[in-house]
């Protein structure tokens, strides 16, 4: 007996570490649940949270790929772009008789590459990530009209592939969320079980620190923007397969929304600290919360007012010693 | 009887238990030059801080003209008219003299900054107070010792009753020394209460009116200049002599090479360094802060580049561009700037452990908690549970989680630079009871260290940097203080 009461003490210990890290998060999901069950039951109408779940896996794929930018203690604002280019270039090249699958490959490589210009950008160059993915979410947005001119470029397929990124579904359950699932759990096991995870984890700590314990800094970040280009290239063709239209300006949104999500999730802009679980939750919260505001009839612009009250409180309760800031704030005032 | 102008009172603070100041009391009265002196690590910079507002004693009063008060922010010491010149300095770079001198309060009429007013206002005040300086001249161009003399003239601006110098005549020269004292001598004329922190003792006994010794948080002494000699402060500083136990000597006949410089040059920072490490061996490197010990260090570990010179490991040529390349050949360097180089001060002490192994494949969170009980025990890591973030311990843990880190990385070559700075006395034995402890298992170690007693104690061998050049090879028997700081301060003043 007493023996297994010291084996549960670092159990405990570890939980409460964990839980005090994203304590914020999940209290603001039960809150957001709680509600929801007493007030907007039909929510969970399955059709409802299948549609709800299909949409958030969008921004959610984007997310993760943040999630690894973010830890670095950079940022990605170019994933809404990335997103529209793929989605774009998708069309098109099926509209011009090329295989699915080399379409795929082809735009899922662009999307790579569209991360590796950020990558260049801000370690070869020193450019900072915030300019630098700016940059390029100049470029790509661009590049996404000129590409289509401007117009939706409609296409048809009947590669099942495709039906199943889009609108199809698996057991019951949508294809983008098979991929969400499938994403975030590599990400999940490459942040926890990979040396890789770890240096993505060091560098946000401190970039010299980890150059002088041996990290290949340099390729460690080239890899953290790839890989975010990639997330953003998988979620483009996801949203053009949902209507099989590639709409050059679609992703605007994207790109806010899973940043929101990665910092609702407890991930620290400054680096280093935060995870893949805590940006599912975020990402759900956020779908969640726009959702149960359509059902109570509530209109877009003010879901759009609620989402950034929701982004402040959630950074709010991470920030340690409020308190004691404010009074410092106030000092100096 | 008249009220001190400041006076500290049963002033005590601890940091993460351990205990910093012991009840340490201070007076100054105006037009009083105090020299507060201490080793590194007695409790000066700390005391400082609390006067300054910085931080927050545990317990003690301040006073100022017998009145009680409370200084929260540095802010309001300074609206006290308390201000601190730090050897870091405050000023904007980018701005010029006379903007950093008002700043925040420019000269104006009606919100609109009189620009030529200001100028020619500062222009004067400075050189009222004996600072002749440009008045339009951005500060990034001022050398070191007229940017702290504008600091200084800053703080006086300001009105300062109390002015604390933190070591500002630590990395000035000759004669920017001679005048950075006589504008504190000035400052006493007018009326100000001066705390002056150094460790030249020539400077100390040819201005100071009172001292106050500190050692190891205690209050050793004070009382008035005129009543004591150098030898008697310095035995202050130094208080009950630590036994040195010196290296045990090592044979050097048939002993196995680990690392050998050649040539080693980099324009401006490192002419031709020539030495060889062998196996078991601690070769202490010491030097004034800039003769180029750090990057030394650096330039092998492939953190800098280098120009020139080649480096052997284990006897083979070493192609060094970066630290991975170095930990790949063995190599591990601790560094100075422990908080921002050495460590990942927000994550957890496991993930510090393991981050530099260059064969890690894949994590086993189990087999991790079990070598890091091993470490935490065999260095005698003082922390309630590994997953506790590496910033939330002392100093002297911390630098034993860097060793941890490079032991786990099975280095054979450890690059020591200040490993002891800001730690407190009993984690240094143990840091150096560790170091002993690795080189009898065969490793080679560098170690830097500002402190003299350190490198004589711990090493087999010395060499001496100055100005980017080795001056001197001294084995242990050979080696004192003095003449390593004969060597250390240049050739030329030897011969002289």
């Amino acid at each position: 007996m007493k023996n297994e009461g010291k084996m549960l003490v670092p159990i405990i210990r570890y939980i409460n570490h964990y839980f005090k890290n994203y304590k914020v998060t999940f209290i603001l999901l039960a809150v957001v649940l709680i509600f929801t069950i007493i007030w907007v039951p039909e929510f969970f109408n399955i059709e409802n949270v299948i549609n709800v779940a299909r949409q958030a896996s969008i921004t959610g794929i984007v997310a993760i790929g943040m999630t690894f930018v973010i830890l670095t203690g950079g940022i990605d604002l170019s994933v809404g772009a990335i997103l529209a280019v793929a989605g774009v270039s998708f069309a098109m090249m099926i509209q011009r008789g090329l295989p699915v699958g080399t379409a795929l490959i082809i735009v899922l490589l662009l999307g790579i590459f569209m991360g590796l210009l950020n990558g260049l950008g801000s370690t070869f160059l020193g450019i900072q990530p915030f300019i630098m993915t700016l940059a390029v979410m100049a470029i790509g947005n661009g590049l996404a009209l000129l590409l289509s001119n401007g117009t939706p470029q409609a296409f048809t397929s009947e590669n099942k592939l495709l039906e199943f990124m889009g609108n199809g579904s698996l057991f019951g359950i949508p294809g983008p969320v098979w991929i969400f699932a499938a994403g975030a759990i590599i990400a999940g096991i490459v942040l926890r079980y990979l040396p890789f995870g770890r240096f993505v984890y060091g560098i946000g700590g401190s970039l010299e620190a980890a150059r002088l314990s041996g990290v290949k800094t340099t390729r460690v970040l080239l890899i953290v923007y790839m890989i975010s280009g990639l997330c953003a290239a998988i979620a483009g063709i996801i949203t053009a397969s949902r209507l099989y239209v590639g709409h050059p300006t679609t992703g605007s949104f994207i790109m806010l929304d899973s940043i929101a999500a990665v910092v609702i999730g407890g991930t620290s802009l400054i680096g280093g600290r935060g995870s893949v679980a805590g940006t599912i939750v975020g990402v759900c919260l956020l779908a969640m919360v726009a959702n149960l505001l359509n059902l109570l009839g509530v209109s877009p612009f003010h879901q759009q007012i609620a989402k950034g009250l929701i982004i402040i409180i959630a950074v709010l309760f991470t920030t340690p010693n409020l308190r004691q800031k404010i009074k410092q704030q106030w000092a100096n005032l | 009887m008249a009220f001190p102008l400041l006076e500290m009172r049963n002033i005590s603070k601890s940091y993460n238990s351990v205990k910093v100041l012991h009840n340490i009391n201070l007076k100054i009265n105006s037009g009083e030059i105090l020299a507060l002196v201490g080793e590194n690590g007695a409790g000066k910079s700390t005391l400082i801080k609390i006067l300054s507002g910085a931080i927050q004693a545990d317990s003690g009063d301040i006073l100022l003209n017998g009145k009680k008060v409370n200084f929260q922010t540095p802010l309001d010491a300074e609206k006290n008219e308390i201000v601190t010149v730090y050897q870091e300095l405050n000023l904007f770079p980018h701005l010029s003299v006379a903007e950093n001198l008002f700043y925040s309060r420019y000269k104006n009429t009606r919100g609109w900054i009189r620009w030529r007013k200001m100028n020619e206002e500062a222009e004067k005040f400075l050189k009222d107070f004996g600072v002749h300086l440009r008045a339009d001249q951005p500060v990034r161009e001022l050398s070191i010792a007229e940017k702290q003399m504008l600091e200084i003239a800053k703080a006086l601006h300001r009105n300062a009753r109390v002015m604390i110098l933190d070591e500002p005549t630590a990395v000035l020269g000759g004669d920017d020394v001679e005048r950075l004292l006589q504008i504190v001598k000035r400052l006493k004329n007018r009326g100000v209460a001066v705390i002056f922190i150094s460790h030249r003792l020539d400077e100390i006994f040819g201005l100071a009116d009172r001292y106050l010794v500190l050692k190891d948080g205690q209050q050793m002494g004070d009382g008035n200049i005129c009543d004591t000699t150098p030898d008697d402060l310095i035995g202050m500083m130094v208080g009950r002599h630590i036994r040195v136990v010196p290296q045990k000597k090592i044979e050097y006949e048939n002993r196995t090479e680990l690392l050998r410089v050649e040539n080693l040059s980099r324009k401006g920072v490192l002419s031709n360094i020539n030495f060889t490490l062998y196996k078991g061996e601690v070769l202490g490197i010491a030097g004034l802060r800039g003769s180029g010990r750090t990057e030394l260090v650096r330039a092998i570990f492939g953190a800098d580049p280098v120009e020139s010179g080649k480096i052997y490991v284990r006897g083979r040529e070493a192609v060094i561009h970066s630290p991975r390349d170095a930990v790949r050949y063995g190599i591990g360097l601790v560094p100075e700037d422990r908080g921002n180089q050495g460590l990942f001060k927000n994550l957890s002490v496991t993930h510090n452990m393991f981050i530099a192994n260059p064969k890690l494949k894949w994590i086993h969170y189990r087999n991790e908690r079990n070598k890091a009980a091993a470490y935490v025990e065999s260095l005698k890591i003082k922390l309630t549970h590994p997953g506790v973030l590496v910033g939330s311990l002392s100093g002297g843990n911390q630098q034993k989680v860097v060793l941890a880190k490079w032991l786990e990385a099975r280095v054979d070559i450890l690059l020591l630079d200040e490993p002891t700075r800001g730690i407190d006395v009993g984690s240094k034995a143990q840091i150096y009871s560790i170091v002993r402890k690795l080189c009898e298992q065969g490793m080679g170690i560098i170690l830097i260290s500002s402190e003299l007693p350190e490198i004589l104690e711990n090493s087999h061998r010395i060499l001496v940097l100055s100005k980017g050049k080795i001056t001197a090879e001294l084995d242990r028997a050979s080696a004192t203080e003095e003449i390593i700081m004969k060597y250390a301060v240049g050739g030329s003043s030897v011969e002289k």
